[in-house]
């Protein structure tokens, strides 16, 4: 009973991992919308209610037919509708205090507000997270022949992180919303920043059971290895936020180095993600 | 019962415990936030937009050959309001001889935000008056 409840725990806590890579990957272009905060701080408590039990309907079908969970039942459906919705509330709560835009002495309101519509994007990402990027095996196989040499894997992983990168970074760094997370942000958040952005990388690469590179024991090469490529990804990441930032005019180099820096960390949040995105499909 | 069975209906016992346990976690964060929004909406009536505007007389900082003076902007209201101009006038001696302006965007219920007021001279030599315009969401 033991080893069948560890067991048991463990593919759970791999399901709600891929649900929180998917809530990641779907809704982070929404994250760094002006409008998403201010629209969140004062919609009505009716409204929110309102847009608690429409994310729930929504879900409901979504989970049903490509969850998570990777079952179809009534029971399991909602089951999963409900857990997205949490996932979603939790990413949400901790991405806007992370990026400060939930702060100790703000109203209770306009806090709920933003979380809970942040968790709308947020809990339909976790219920698509199957439907969009789990493979079948037969790409599976090919790439895994493919790219067998660990320098051509390591070449594929950078490439794919970049270009993932420079997707999502390219969306997002023309916003105004970086300058504006950047500005506000002190050093703790920026910390916490940089500590949340390796860790949810890692997780969507590695533990969210997407990547057909994730089960594989025969990494040889060091800068394979799971903690080393999701931090070498990482820094990657942050070159190809501060090239969009610069291509697009958002930063120049006369601007204050920390200026820059704090800039590059928010942008590079987003283009870490992508870059997992870009390892997981490339 | 065969060892077969035994281990899977110990499995799907396993599996539905902890499958429980997520669902019920899950449906207390939803239950936490429904919880939160209802207390609120009892506790707090929906209190429109006012405005107060506080120079932080006492924070002024001089560089150079300016003075700042940090301005307070709070919405004692719970609804928000837009495009908050502050327009601030430095009177001495009857006469005005400076004015500023600054305007805050967006400023959510509840909120504070601090603009910041540029003088070239001392704004403590004379009198402050504070103007007040915006618009409610």
């Amino acid at each position: 009973m033991k080893i069948g409840l560890t067991k048991a725990w463990e593919k759970e806590l791999d399901k709600l991992l891929r649900a929180l890579s998917g809530a990641f990957l779907f809704g982070v272009p929404m994250l760094f919308t002006l409008e998403m905060w201010q629209i969140g701080s004062y919609l009505s408590h009716g409204r929110l209610l309102l847009l608690l039990g429409v994310a729930l309907a929504v879900n409901f079908p979504l989970s049903y037919f490509a969850g998570f969970k990777g079952e179809s039942t009534l029971r399991v459906g909602i089951d999963q509708a409900v857990g997205a919705l949490a996932v979603g509330a939790v990413a949400s709560a901790v991405m806007l205090v992370i990026l400060n835009r939930i702060q100790p002495g703000d109203s209770l309101d306009s806090i709920l507000g933003m979380i809970i519509l942040q968790a709308v994007p947020f809990s339909l990402g976790a219920s698509v997270a199957n439907a969009l990027l789990i493979e079948s095996e037969n790409d599976r196989e090919k790439k895994t022949k493919a790219f067998r040499k660990p320098r051509w894997a390591l070449l594929n992983d950078l490439g794919a992180t970049a270009a993932g990168g420079m997707f999502i970074g390219f969306s997002i760094a023309p916003t105004e919303e970086v300058l504006l997370i950047a500005l506000e942000m002190d050093y703790w958040h920026e910390l916490a920043l940089i500590v949340f952005s390796l860790v949810v990388t890692y997780i969507i690469v590695f533990e969210s059971g997407f990547s057909p590179q994730s089960k594989e024991n025969n990494r040889s090469s060091f800068l394979q290895k799971p903690a080393t490529e999701t931090m070498v990804a990482y820094v990657l990441s942050l070159f190809v936020a501060a090239i969009s930032l610069y291509l697009l005019g958002q930063v120049e180099l006369s601007d204050p180095l920390n200026s820059i820096l704090s800039q590059i960390l928010v942008l590079g949040f987003p283009t870490a993600i992508g870059g997992a995105a870009g390892r997981l499909v490339i | 019962m065969s060892k077969e069975h035994l281990q899977a209906h110990q499995q799907e016992q396993a599996r539905s415990l902890v499958e429980w346990t997520t669902f019920g976690i899950s449906l207390g964060i939803l239950l936490l936030l429904v919880g939160l929004l209802s207390y609120d909406y009892f506790i707090h009536e929906d209190k429109p937009v006012e405005v107060e505007v506080r120079p932080a007389l006492d924070l002024i900082v001089q560089r150079k050959d300016s003075y700042y003076l940090p301005i307070l902007v709070t919405n004692q209201g719970h609804e928000a309001a837009r495009s908050v101009q502050v327009l601030i006038k430095l009177v001495v001696n009857g006469e005005q001889v400076e004015e500023g302006q600054v305007v805050i965007d967006f400023l959510a219920g509840q909120d504070v935000v601090e603009g910041m007021a540029v003088f070239d001279r001392n704004p403590l030599t004379g009198e402050l008056q504070v103007e007040l315009g915006f618009v409610i969401q």
